[in-house]
């Protein structure tokens, strides 16, 4: 960890648990954490194996599963509070998911 | 709170239609059969004949995608973890009818659920794991996650008539046959007093010390235990006597919770080499349980071995299985139910959501009417 460096507070409390010896009580997907921005799922990219078989087929299968309850918020708007229109009209992600659009925020 | 109330009056004008596509009241009679019964990301319940591989009711819910879907124990009500996972639904199963709604916030109180919901076995009470945020203006406090206990006879606008604290990271909660206990299962399994929620025990699973293996990892998503009152659950264990670059250091198992007996295992089968969501325990031989994901597997867990695997045309998060043990159904993520014969895992029959929405992450489960 010596050359890796947090850029954000969560990434230091991460460090700073890991230094004091408390890496233990992290378990990834020890069940899961709902809310937004809670979980630490590495996403769609690599499956348990570090390769890409595991991961479902199509991907599209997964992706309501995954963006419903915000499993991995990162790569996805968050579905639950502040995007939730994001999937209105296109209720089947393999037929549908050229409908999803990128979101920015919006007015306040 | 006039927002609210026209909310809440639209949603109930929406929830209105419902597709009976065959006629007439089911009933509930010991000669009841099996129906499947899903949700959909298109905001719709839908009942299958399970042998007949038809569709029986097709239900617009108000508040949307379902993830946890929780029939009475006649068959009649169908309760709903939806809205975005902030609010309990209930519907009358032969009409669509809306019965039962809570909001899980209260105030400047966000509480969403996930997949935290059961009903008490008197069929009175519905119980929700709720994570609550307090958000202020300039900050969102994360507050102690709760089980929330109401009454399902409030109805439309019900209030949590008991709250408790539940430890953080519970994922599903199940009753015990006797309704005297309820189970949390999360870091660990607690086992909780349904009235008081003090925690009489627990089973340890991150607390635990089991020889050479580390503490399970587990998939904790979806509820089908009905056919047997035994809730299995995938899961995954290191071994700590061995060096990772061993084919064995990594172990797939079983775990198994009863809710009759109170006894829990884990059994491991495999070296990890396939990811599992979901499993269900054969109420014909317990000692067979069948996983999926994109493969279905049989696995014996008295003898701790793989029966048989085959690959799916698609993966699928959720399964059940019919009351004699003979076909496996397999759901969730697309708009097809695949069924499959549990002898020879050989594909038998297929059920599809008429409007091809995705099931998702929707529960599957079974409901026994005639």
């Amino acid at each position: 960890m010596k050359h890796v460096k947090p850029l954000n507070a969560k990434a230091a409390l991460l460090e700073k648990a890991a230094g004091e010896g408390r890496a233990e009580e992290v378990r990834v997907m020890q069940t899961v954490v709902a809310g937004c921005a809670t979980t630490t799922d590495p996403g769609w990219e690599v499956d348990a194996f570090g390769g890409t078989a595991a991961l479902c087929s199509p991907m599209e299968a997964d992706l309501y599963g995954c963006s419903d309850p915000c499993w991995w918020p990162a790569q996805v708007p968050d579905n639950m509070a502040t995007y939730t229109n994001w999937t209105d009209g296109s209720d089947s992600a393999p037929r549908d998911w050229r409908n999803l659009q990128a979101v920015f925020p919006g007015k306040k | 709170m006039a927002f609210q109330f026209k909310t809440l009056a639209r949603r109930m004008a929406l929830a209105g239609t419902v597709a009976a596509v065959a006629l007439g009241a089911l009933a509930s009679t010991a000669s009841a059969k099996d129906y499947l019964l899903t949700g959909s990301h298109s905001g719709k319940l839908f009942l299958f004949d399970a042998a007949k591989r038809t569709l029986v009711r097709e239900i617009s819910l108000p508040g949307g995608t379902p993830l946890g879907v929780q029939p009475s124990s006649d068959g009649k009500i169908v309760y709903v973890m939806n809205d975005k996972l902030g609010a309990l639904n209930g519907v009358e199963l032969d009409t669509g009818k809306p019965v039962f709604h809570a909001s899980l916030s209260e105030g400047d109180v966000r509480g969403k659920g996930f997949v935290g919901l059961a009903l008490s076995r008197d069929d009175k009470e519905l119980y929700a794991v709720v994570y609550r945020t307090r958000l202020h203006k300039t900050e969102y406090e994360v507050l102690q996650p709760e089980i929330q206990v109401f009454s399902v006879a409030d109805g439309l606008n019900a209030k949590p008539v008991r709250t408790f604290p539940v430890a953080r990271q519970t994922a599903q909660i199940h009753f015990s046959t006797d309704g005297s206990k309820l189970y949390a299962i999360g870091a660990n399994v607690d086992i909780l007093d349904p009235k008081t929620g003090a925690k009489q025990d627990s089973f340890p699973l991150r607390d635990g010390n089991r020889p050479n293996l580390s503490a399970p990892d587990m998939l904790a998503i979806w509820s089908q235990h009905s056919q047997t009152n035994v809730w299995t659950a995938p899961i995954f264990s290191a071994r700590t006597d061995l060096p990772q670059t061993d084919p064995a250091a990594f172990q797939t198992g079983i775990m198994q919770l009863d809710l009759a007996s109170g006894q829990m295992r884990m059994d491991e089968f495999e070296n990890t080499s396939h990811v599992i969501f979901s499993s269900t325990l054969n109420p014909a031989n317990r000692d067979e349980v069948y996983t999926v994901y994109t493969q279905l597997s049989k696995v014996n867990v008295r003898d701790k071995t793989l029966v048989k695997r085959v690959e799916l045309d698609h993966t699928y998060y959720a399964i059940n299985i019919s009351a004699d043990g003979k076909e496996v159904y397999v759901g969730g993520t697309m708009d097809d139910i695949a069924v499959y014969d549990t002898a020879t895992l050989s594909k038998i029959g297929s059920m599809s959501l008429p409007d091809g929405s995705d099931m998702a992450a929707s529960w599957m489960q079974i409901v026994k009417r005639d």
